[in-house]
């Protein structure tokens, strides 16, 4: 799958046209910015924070069973929401031009362990700027996972899928440790020093969600201490395995292609995007899955316009096709089940190492 | 801005932290103003926000803003100003008018008057008119700026060009300047007799009060603010603390006139406009970019991004990917235009946040950094 590229990579002129037609596909939606889409957001924040709101009285007044796993369940939708159609939209900076303090990428920090300034530096910067490089993107597989046969074998892989799951389970933290760098430190190709002003910003967002999730509303819940702890530990925990998955489909695909660092050196605007397109997939679903994904289901035009507003993305995506088609570039699509099944079969097939015939 | 006064006591550190823990952000009130506006228009977690009385026409081009504050909003001097944000379009803007009513009405009513220029290129202040009716509602800062009567002993000179005449319709109208015998004259010019704001009102002001007198002056027929005029209307004018208000190049005349007059520069004040519209198809490719506060300034040459153009000075502004994705060298511009190379447009003239990777200065422009 990785020899295909090789095959079909487009001419410069090819890639100079792919360019001016993305490009004026982002033109013709930042003309077009304004009412709807602030009112899209609003509309979001209102149900998110009803979500939040109501499911937090619910876990605590409950009083059985099924109004408390109501309750849960609406938490674990708020911090869905909240991770990725408003976080991680927003410090995107998809409405920075509405010019709101509350719905700004530099001053919007999300619900999650995650430190909102590190989240812009791994994810925003590293992540999108070298999408599946390797050696330059450590999203790609998260210093955890194999998914290539350009990365070199290692026993610890054999346990991959093992990792995964505690992956997904405790994804939140995992993100939020993601600036560590922690095999970088263990190779001894960055200092434990220089993570330090990290380490700080980590230990002050951390200790804010656990004192919020585990500690205040438990206790202000009084003789009701363990119902409500229970009940945010199942919110968080659908909203870790929820958001694992869908970063998951959305780039570790079985057809999602990776790069070397030579090939992009000095690289043009269009040879990012063409890098882009085939660095990411999308799936189908309803308008409500996309949302609950944050649009993410569109990755593919995510990573193209990072900072468009991601509810824009369905609509682009024709377009974002028919040019990808005009020039025989793929655009990794699937149901939600084909993308997934590929994520884990990636997974499982870079666990052993290859066959030395192959 | 905020209605929490001391900042920093232990009790508002202490609220910040419990409320960044709850939220993600330093007021628990901003995370229920999305449920609480959309029933309570005028109930803000953070700005003062207005309710729009009235929208009267003053002439051709001009029209004020009659607005009813909130009760938090704080009281105001004559020739202060407040920055006045609506929404339009989506997106939050901002212009600074200078108030138009004096406090006694304040008082009393409870309102106070904008009155505004509909700028031939502007975004905002033709639109406004449009936009606002008697149910709107817009967000209003605390009044500011330091355009108020400095010494209540010393006899005052007002001298306006066209829009500059609302702080001094402030003045005028106070209390203060009605009934004491605090010596004033005004001095209003406009292009044309007819022309100038409030004319029926100034004319009538100064009517049974000795210590007061207008003149509408024409520069049509009469010219521009002179030595000789100066001598003829206001012949004691040495004796007089200055107050300037108008258009930028009245502004300067104006005050070299004065400056060779031997007037002295201590007793001149001025208050000049916020940056016009800009027409953008005459743009001034010169001026200097002010980096507020590390109060640097750079001058500029050639298309160069204001990351470049802060790095070449020394600065080490925050930044990421260069190309316009990532956001992390998002700014505060606090005014001036710069033009965007990712989208090929030119930005407002008024504070917003812009990426420096991605913003080529246009003229004069004032980066928060």
């Amino acid at each position: 799958m990785d020899t295909k590229m090789q095959k079909t990579k487009p001419s410069a002129e090819q890639l100079l046209y792919l360019e001016q037609s993305f490009n004026a596909i982002r033109d013709e939606v930042i003309s077009d910015l304004g009412e709807r889409d602030a009112k899209h957001i609003h509309k979001i924040i209102r149900i998110q924070r009803s979500c939040e709101v109501s499911g937090r009285l619910l876990i605590m007044f409950g009083f059985n069973p099924i109004p408390w796993a109501l309750g849960a369940v609406l938490l674990g939708l708020s911090k869905i929401l909240e991770t990725m159609e408003i976080g991680h939209n927003v410090m995107h900076g998809q409405y920075d031009w509405m010019n709101d303090p509350n719905i700004n990428s530099k001053t919007y920090d999300w619900d999650t362990a995650c430190p909102g300034e590190s989240w812009k530096e791994t994810h925003n910067h590293e992540h999108h700027t070298y999408t599946n490089i390797l050696g330059k993107d450590r999203d790609y597989g998260y210093d955890l996972l194999r998914l290539t046969h350009k990365e070199k074998w290692h026993p610890a892989n054999i346990f991959q899928v093992i990792y995964y799951g505690l992956l997904s389970v405790f994804f939140q933290w995992g993100v939020a440790l993601h600036e560590l760098n922690f095999g970088g430190i263990l190779k001894g190709e960055v200092s434990l020093k220089e993570k330090i002003p990290f380490l700080k910003q980590f230990g002050r967002k951390s200790a804010r969600q656990i004192f919020k999730d585990y500690i205040f509303f438990p206790l202000i819940a009084g003789p009701f201490f363990l119902q409500v702890l229970l009940g945010n530990i199942v919110a968080n925990l659908i909203r870790n395995l929820w958001t694992s998955t869908i970063i998951f489909c959305g780039h570790f695909p079985e057809e999602v292609e990776t790069f070397s660092i030579e090939e992009c050196e000095n690289e043009t605007k269009g040879h990012w995007y063409y890098r882009q397109m085939l660095g990411s997939a999308n799936f189908h679903g309803s308008t409500l899955l996309h949302t609950l994904s944050g649009n993410l289901s569109f990755q593919v035009e995510h990573h193209l316009f990072p900072d468009l507003p991601a509810h824009r993305y369905a609509e682009i995506s024709p377009k974002v096709q028919a040019i990808a088609k005009e020039l025989g570039i793929p655009y990794h699509t699937g149901s939600f089940f084909k993308q997934y099944s590929g994520v884990l079969k990636r997974i499982l097939v870079h666990s052993l190492p290859e066959p030395k015939t192959a | 801005m905020s209605n929490i006064q001391n900042k920093n006591t232990w009790l508002h550190k202490a609220y910040t932290e419990f409320s960044m823990a709850l939220v993600n952000n330093a007021n628990l009130k901003s995370y229920a103003e999305p449920l609480i506006q959309p029933l309570f228009p005028l109930w803000s977690a953070n700005d003062y926000r207005a309710q729009v009385k009235q929208v009267r026409s003053e002439s051709q081009n001009c029209y004020t803003l009659v607005l009813k504050p909130t009760k938090k909003w704080p009281d105001f001097q004559p020739g202060q100003y407040v920055e006045l944000q609506v929404i339009k379009n989506g997106a939050k803007v901002s212009r600074c008018f200078s108030i138009s009513s004096p406090p006694e009405q304040f008082a009393q009513l409870g309102t106070i008057e904008l009155t505004i220029r509909a700028q031939d290129k502007g975004r905002i202040t033709p639109w406004l008119k449009q936009a606002l009716t008697e149910t709107s509602t817009v967000g209003l800062s605390a009044a500011q700026g330091d355009f108020i009567i400095k010494d209540r002993s010393r006899p005052i000179l007002m001298i306006a060009g066209g829009s500059g005449i609302t702080p001094f319709r402030s003045y005028l109208y106070s209390q203060a300047m009605i009934e004491p015998t605090q010596k004033a004259s005004l001095l209003y010019y406009a292009r044309n007799q007819g022309e100038h704001l409030f004319e029926q009102e100034l004319n009538s002001i100064g009517d049974g009060n000795k210590h007061l007198t207008t003149h509408l002056i024409s520069t049509a027929e009469m010219g521009h603010f002179s030595l000789e005029q100066l001598q003829q209307q206001c012949p004691n004018y040495l004796d007089y603390d200055i107050y300037i208000c108008g258009p930028n190049s009245m502004i300067k005349a104006v005050n070299n006139v004065l400056l060779d007059a031997k007037v002295n520069e201590q007793n001149i004040y001025i208050e000049r406009f916020g940056p016009a519209p800009v027409d953008f198809s005459q743009l001034d490719k010169a001026g200097t970019v002010n980096f507020s506060q590390s109060r640097k300034s750079a001058e500029l040459g050639s298309h160069t991004s204001l990351l470049a153009l802060a790095e070449n000075i020394g600065m080490q502004p925050e930044s990421g990917c260069r190309m316009g994705i990532c956001h992390k060298c998002s700014c505060r511009k606090k005014s001036g235009v710069v033009y965007n190379t990712l989208t090929n447009s030119y930005s407002d003239t008024g504070q917003e946040d812009i990426q420096l990777c991605v913003s080529v200065p246009v003229g004069e422009v004032i980066i928060e950094l």
